[in-house]
């Protein structure tokens, strides 16, 4: 027989309970056992996403915008309407149509892991090209740094690092020319 | 027995030290940093339709999975099988060689054709590759394997490297 505290018995039953707790939360996430959950689409890049000049050089069109609402979804990819506020690069203005890899499928969120889908009301740094198969149309360019959120605090300070970016852009360097819409 | 203390037997005190650490590794393949939590493997095969027009880079990487020895056979489907992975295309300037996607019905591989109709053979053949990999459970590791998330940034890779081989030999 061991003696142990109740304060230690104590402790030591929270303790193995929140263990538990974390690895059947854990395991639930990852199944479906009919509740929401989220499914990560993979995504493979062609060139360096991270590196905002490089990102600035391959998208014809990097702004600040406002998503005004889910308007449609098809081959996997979601579509909004995005109010441009400023354009850093390029000369969108008006209400457009941007497109994003991601969509909702019943009770699951198919997302990819780097770049969560665009939430109406929320105001972005979106970095775009013309969408190749829908006149348009603006596909959001995959990637960590694509989609910046932006809020009445850091507005003004993530505009200008995006601005730096487009004077510094370069086209990524083994990345194919862009395919013409 | 001093007061404030309660007596326990060992063993009982062991068989729960044991229920709940095995709880714990039991997930831990689950969450681990190499590994999806999902697959398209069915029953030891990947059974897969093919819409592609990239029909090099996509028998390329079908045999360079398959001859990791011992593991999962992924093969063409045909009336007997079930579907279980759908190779295809897509055109869109996204800054994606491709993605691969799970679904409740066959799981997807899409090759973007923005980039492929740039690409040498050798960098269409390492973007299937890793896309494969992922349909093998393979989540992206590091930057000189096959399974890099960014598969034909620079340096690129046709065939499964070490790191990817033993990964995927951990769980086939």
């Amino acid at each position: 027989m061991i003696a142990l505290s109740r304060r230690g018995l104590v402790t030591g039953a929270i303790l193995a309970t929140v263990a538990v707790g974390a690895a059947v939360a854990i395991l639930t996430s990852q199944t479906s056992l009919g509740s929401p959950r989220t499914v990560y689409i993979e995504t493979s890049y062609g060139f360096d996403v991270s590196d905002k000049r490089q990102l600035a050089g391959y998208s014809e069109d990097v702004f600040l915008g406002r998503v005004v609402e889910t308007i449609g979804s098809e081959d996997s990819h979601t579509q909004y309407s995005v109010e441009v506020l400023e354009p850093i690069k390029g000369r969108l203005q008006g209400t457009v149509t941007v497109s994003q890899l991601g969509y909702v499928d019943g009770a699951e969120t198919h997302v990819t892991e780097d770049q969560p889908l665009l939430v109406p009301g929320q105001e972005y740094v979106l970095a775009t090209n013309p969408d190749v198969a829908h006149d348009g149309w603006h596909t959001l360019v995959a990637g960590p740094t694509a989609a910046a959120t932006t809020n009445e605090t850091n507005r003004g300070e993530v505009v200008s690092e995006y601005r730096r970016a487009v004077r510094n852009q370069f086209y990524p360097p083994g990345q194919p020319p862009k395919e013409d819409e | 027995m001093k007061r404030g203390f309660i007596p326990v037997r060992r063993t009982r005190l062991l068989t729960c030290a044991v229920v709940v650490l095995s709880t714990i590794v039991l997930t831990a393949p689950v969450a681990s940093a190499h590994y999806r939590s999902v697959d398209s493997v069915d029953g030891g095969e990947i059974r897969y339709g093919d819409e592609t027009q990239w029909d090099d880079s996509r028998s390329w990487a079908v045999s360079e999975w398959n001859s990791l020895s011992g593991g999962v056979n992924v093969a063409p489907d045909d009336a007997w099988n079930i579907e279980d992975l759908a190779f295809g295309d897509y055109s869109a300037n996204d800054g994606l060689c491709g993605f691969y996607d799970t679904n409740s019905g066959a799981d997807d591989i899409k090759l973007n054709n923005s980039n492929y109709n740039g690409y040498s053979q050798g960098q269409r053949r390492a973007c299937t590759l890793h896309e494969l990999g992922h349909a093998h459970r393979l989540a992206h590791t590091f930057n000189d394997q096959a399974m890099d998330d960014c598969p034909v940034c620079t340096t690129y890779y046709t065939s499964p490297q070490d790191h990817d081989r033993s990964d995927y030999h951990g769980i086939w």
